[in-house]
């Protein structure tokens, strides 16, 4: 069981951060049409 | 300086992927906890890494409340790195209660227990859940300060983590590292996973640093142009 916790931990902390990363792009992406949309 | 960010990611990608290989695989099995205590190699640099980015973002308020007369560009900047600063610094905290409750469980056999460091690194994560909160839920021009009053204090609450192992007795292990306690087989591990992900929150940091000066530049854009709008309609009498 240690050694699965280990695992999920380590799998969990790049899901998170990952999922972070997505949310930049996001981010990115709608501050650009934006000002696109201004120009 | 696209080819410094470039040269920055794969440095990073690269530094984690050996710091992976070496708190899973060269580093020794430590003898009472067995393998899991190798969740420590990226637990500790995690949690170190939270305290790193939340005084970021709190020496940027800092900056902020002292800019925001004087010098409004430089303030709104400092506004935005406090907030690059905090979130990077709650999603490194929100993985650190994570990966925390996982060693719990096999090793304590409960997942959670209201000692003193684990309820304090809990009130940090609310405090700065909070913070985000405010500039998401908050309006008018006042909620800048208002974050950045949140940031200040909210900050008081990172020695008491830190210090929370020595000045109470906690279920949480204590200082292992500045104690000298941590054999030195386990420190080139320890060390390439400290480099590796403050290195990789640097870079979410610069990235969500970018797209709020953006938005913020775009704002006041807008405003400008509405500002015009505004004028080229008034129909201004002359000689009144």
């Amino acid at each position: 069981m240690a050694h699965r916790h280990l695992i999920l931990a380590y799998v969990l902390t790049w899901v998170l951060q990952l999922g972070y990363v997505g949310f930049l792009t996001m981010k990115w992406w709608s501050e650009k049409r934006a000002a696109r949309s201004l120009r | 300086m696209k080819w410094f960010r470039w040269i920055w990611l794969v440095g990073t990608l690269a530094l984690l992927g050996e710091a992976f290989y070496q708190g899973m695989y060269v580093a020794p099995t430590e003898a009472t906890m067995g393998d899991i205590q190798r969740i420590f190699y990226y637990h500790a640099p995690t949690a170190m890494m939270t305290f790193v980015f939340l005084f970021i973002s709190f020496a940027a308020s800092v900056a902020y409340l002292f800019y925001r007369h004087r010098e409004p560009l430089r303030a709104m900047s400092a506004d935005a790195l406090a907030l690059a600063g905090a979130e990077v610094g709650v999603l490194y905290c929100t993985i650190v209660l994570i990966q925390g409750m996982l060693w719990a469980r096999p090793v304590w056999g409960i997942w959670w227990t209201w000692d003193a460091r684990l309820t304090s690194a809990l009130i940090l994560w609310l405090i700065y859940s909070s913070y985000l909160l405010v500039r998401r839920l908050a309006a008018g021009p006042q909620m800048q300060t208002l974050a950045a009053m949140v940031a200040i204090f909210g900050y008081v609450d990172v020695p008491i983590v830190y210090f929370s192992t020595t000045w109470w007795r906690t279920q949480h292990p204590g200082p292992v590292v500045s104690s000298g306690n941590l054999d030195k087989s386990m420190w080139p591990a320890f060390l390439l996973n400290i480099v590796a992900w403050l290195a990789w929150g640097l870079m979410l940091i610069a990235l969500r640093y970018a797209i709020e000066r953006k938005r913020q530049l775009r704002e006041q854009d807008e405003a400008l142009r509405a500002l015009e709008a505004t004028l080229e309609a008034t129909p201004w009498k002359e000689n009144e």
